[in-house]
């Protein structure tokens, strides 16, 4: 297993950064003594989605056919298609494994900013031909995979290369008043009769093309702004607008425009987060599971898995490549390949040497960049310095920093106490980014490790699968 | 509650340091042992008696907080139907008494036969037991049901039953009320303390270790540690016939509130539901016999399967996109009812509260109060007595044959 070809392929190719500009999190002496001024209705259980069943609707429909099952245990299954599952895929079969890769089409440009071409070079190169399909969970039976006719389910190892989730695009000035959930914005719109003149939608989620279209159906204008080529449909009614980022919200008193990374402000008076669908990127919570997670500084994961790690006792699934950083690609390289070796390993196909060489690698690319790597990376919500106000924490269930903060200050202090002492994390994305945003400002105040704050344990599926798909699927097999 | 308090959140009701000695110790901070902890504070005991409870996650980390928080009175067996009409009082009083509102919603129970001779059975059981105690299901024919259930697809049953006093409470409100109130009375709640061993001396209770902890002196002990109580007095060398079930439960994503009931299928005990946040609960009986085991986590893909399909026929699935499963367990005993209390031949001083079967959220706050005056008082309340570990060995069994999920 040597460096093949297609990585130096890649390494030319000029990446862009997706989010350029990363607010540092705050001081924690701004955070001490920061002022509540108004505390807003929470909206746990007043804005229950509004959204009912008929008008959820969205365009995927797989209501027709049985599913068949297919075991696939005699292979190793990598999910994603983009440069860490082409890796991956690359070297097992390199050392002999037969691969099946699993890639939605959509989730294949969300990571590594659209390969496009270079990416069916690069698949072509590595010789791999992905079926589409989503990953659905580790069960008693195995790893299940759903493709549009077939159930796959493995009990082998599971090389999960899908890719991180975006971080969400709340920035400066998220406490502005009309910034508000899906569920809020669709409740007051729907049972209120509120018209907001134009909406915009903030999402690439499952969740966000279905809200803008709710409320374009409603005669409200509607546009969905979404990280560019990461939306998995696209809206029918709203207009789609794709961005390289959203840099902040703008207004005077309340909310006026959505800020784009590139300058340009799109004007709304209701701004509504639909960044809520339940995490698919199971290494933001590898703290209360047990797959292998080969990544970087993240304060959250346990440490790098040695040669020696036995996979089996890690559900046999060993992630590749995520929260590394789009910039940071001999590390995303690295990672990859020595999650393929750990497995190759554990099938006997590669020695001892070889999965210690594939891991002083990824040690090296990962030393190379821990000077960069501050006590906290890549917080997933992005406070300023000059935090005056609110600031929402948890869109899903419009909870601002003070709720957790104050939790917290009364004795609430990890992250299983604090969900139940406030709701934080219990809405659609259960937490996806509110969890670690929480946990990571925590720790800044506090002095306390994040990772020891927690978080939530994840619960499969990963994807949410309409009722339908798996309901077409027998029982017996 | 107090100016400071802008949140209405009570302060964590937990306690960093333990004390040496304790009068009672609770092993478990769940639903029976922090009912038992509050019983403790409401009857007054904690004023007088050092109260502590271990828990070793947080609290209502086991069972307590993995159910699908409903309450009904609807058993067949008389002892389990009085016993939960007490319980639903006391559920129905937690807001007022403890200020903490753990969001209860009287959206009923309603049953769907497919067979005639089980709804017949009911409908009998309704007459005979229920009506008589005060708390009548109302018994319909399927075209009554179809109209006054337009949401729910009647097809493939011959009748229904409603249960209006029957519904639903938040499980994690229910238990921050329970504790807060608690610990608010002077019992002690210490959570990520694990009870190790209980000790005892010339076969009296004598103290209980935490692990990593020391020994807290204490000469009485209840264990209520959901499917871990096995464990602690198996060392003692005490073996309840108490089997560990894994229950899943699939979660949807929240849509508008439209279904208030619990919908329960009667001859396989499936159920569909919702959360007041608007999500739908679901669970189907597959494949039979779930496995025993006291591990979280994992659930069955077939299970899943089948429960699809479940949500499929009873409310549609257009649109509905499943977010999430999980698992939970019943601590089953051979008749389906609970444990309280003591068998005089254990050590003194040893009491449990345990083997609710499915129905430790809803029958906690009764079966706390009787085993707080129990272990307090010395006496076995009347209630309590068909409860008693020692049915099993006695053969007076409380054959409890309305068991869902």
């Amino acid at each position: 297993m040597e460096s093949p070809e297609t990585v130096r392929i890649y390494e030319v190719t000029g990446l862009t950064r997706l989010m350029s500009s990363l607010w540092v999190l705050a001081a924690s002496e701004s955070l001490h003594g920061w002022p509540a001024r108004r505390i807003p209705l929470s909206s746990t259980l007043l804005a229950t989605s509004v959204l009912g069943l008929e008008p959820y609707v969205g365009s995927v429909s797989n209501d027709s056919g049985e599913l068949r099952v297919e075991t696939v245990s005699d292979r190793v299954v990598v999910v994603g298609s983009s440069l860490g599952g082409v890796v991956a895929a690359n070297e097992l079969r390199r050392a002999g494994i037969r691969v099946l890769v699993i890639s939605n089409g959509v989730r294949d440009v969300y990571g590594l900013l659209g390969l496009g071409e270079e990416g069916e070079y690069l698949k072509q190169l590595a010789g791999i031909e992905p079926v589409d399909g989503y990953y659905v969970g580790l069960y008693d039976e195995g790893h299940a995979f759903v493709a549009s006719d077939t159930l796959y389910v493995t009990r082998g190892p599971v090389v999960y290369a899908a890719g991180a989730e975006q971080p969400p695009p709340i920035a400066l000035n998220n406490d502005l008043p009309g910034i508000v959930s899906a569920n809020y914005g669709a409740e007051i719109v729907a049972e209120l009769g509120y018209r907001p003149r134009r909406v915009v939608v903030l999402g690439y989620g499952y969740l966000a093309p279905r809200v803008a279209d709710w409320l374009a159906s409603r005669g409200v204008e509607t546009r969905l702004v979404a990280l560019k080529g990461a939306v998995p449909e696209k809206p029918e009614k709203a207009e789609l607008v794709e961005t390289r980022g959203v840099k902040g919200f703008a207004g005077e008193n309340r909310v006026e425009a959505v800020v784009l990374e590139d300058g340009e402000r799109l004007e709304a008076d209701m701004v509504v987060s639909a960044l809520g669908i339940y995490p698919d990127s199971p290494p933001v919570y590898a703290a209360g599971y047990p797959p292998i997670y080969v990544g970087d500084c993240y304060r959250f994961v346990p440490e790098l898995p040695g040669p020696g790690t036995d996979i089996a006792e890690r559900g046999y699934l060993v992630a590749a490549g995520m929260a590394i950083g789009y910039e940071w690609l001999d590390a995303v390289i690295a990672s990859a390949r020595y999650a393929a070796a750990l497995v190759a390993y554990s099938m006997k196909r590669i020695g001892e040497g070889d999965v210690e060489h594939f891991y002083s690698e990824l040690r090296e690319a990962l030393g190379k960049r821990a000077k960069y790597c501050p006590r906290v990376s890549r917080p997933p919500i992005w406070l300023s310095g000059e935090i005056s106000g609110l600031q929402f924490i948890d869109l899903d269930e419009d909870l601002v920093l003070y709720h957790v903060y104050s939790a917290w200050s009364k004795g609430y202090r990890t992250m299983e106490t604090l969900k139940r002492a406030t709701g934080l994390g219990t809405g659609s994305d259960q937490g996806r980014f509110s969890a670690a945003s929480s946990a990571i400002i925590l720790s800044a105040i506090s002095g306390i490790d994040a990772s020891e704050i927690g978080l939530f344990r994840p619960r499969p599926p990963y994807f949410a699968p309409e009722a339908s798909l798996l309901a077409r699927a027998p029982t017996e097999w | 509650m107090g100016s400071d308090n802008l949140l209405g959140l009570p302060r964590a009701p937990f306690s960093e340091k333990l004390p040496e000695k304790a009068d009672i110790v609770i092993i478990g901070g769940g639903a029976a042992g922090l009912a038992t902890a509050y019983a403790m504070a409401r009857l007054g005991y904690s004023e007088n008696h050092r109260v502590v409870v271990l828990e070793r996650g947080y609290l209502g980390r086991g069972s307590a907080t993995r159910n699908a928080g409903r309450f009904r009175v609807h058993f067949f067996s008389r002892e389990n139907a009085r016993f939960a009409i007490e319980s639903r009082k006391r559920i129905l009083e937690i807001p007022y008494v403890t200020g903490v509102n753990p969001v209860i919603v009287l959206g009923g129970y309603l049953w769907l036969f497919q067979r005639e001779e089980t709804f017949k059975a009911f409908a009998k059981t309704n007459e005979e037991l229920w009506r008589p105690l005060g708390v009548p299901v109302n018994i319909m024919g399927i075209e009554e049901a179809e109209k006054r259930f337009p949401h729910i697809r009647m097809s493939g049953f011959v009748g229904a039953a409603f249960g209006p006093q029957d519904g639903s409470i938040h499980h994690d409100y229910m238990m921050i009320a329970l504790a807060s109130y608690a610990a608010s009375r002077g019992v002690i709640i210490a959570p990520y303390r694990e009870a190790e061993e209980i000790v005892t001396e010339n076969h009296r209770v004598k103290g209980v270790r935490i692990r990593g902890h020391g020994t807290i002196e204490a000469r009485r002990v209840l264990v209520a540690a959901g499917v871990w109580t096995g464990s602690l007095l198996q060392r003692l060398g005490i073996s309840l016939p108490l089997k560990p079930v894994r229950k899943s439960l699939l979660v949807t994503e929240p849509y508008r509130y439209f279904l208030r009931e619990f919908v329960v299928v009667f001859e396989t005990g499936s159920y569909v539901a919702q959360t007041a946040k608007g999500e739908i609960i679901a669970t189907e009986k597959y494949p039979p016999g779930e496995p025993e085991t006291r591990d979280y986590g994992k659930v069955s893909l077939r299970w899943l399967i089948a429960t699809m399909k479940l949500v499929k026929r009873l409310i549609g699935d257009k649109g509905v996109h499943v977010m999430r499963t999980w698992s939970g367990h019943y601590y089953v005993s051979p008749d389906h009812s609970h444990v309280l209390g003591r068998d005089p031949d254990w050590p003194e001083g040893l009491y449990v509260a345990t083997g609710f079967s499915g129905h430790g959220l809803m029958m906690s706050p009764y079966a706390g109060e009787l085993v707080a005056i129990n272990m307090v008082e010395d006496k076995v309340p009347e209630d309590m007595k068909p409860y008693l570990p020692t049915r099993f060995r006695e053969g007076k069994l409380i054959h409890e044959g309305l068991v869902i999920g």
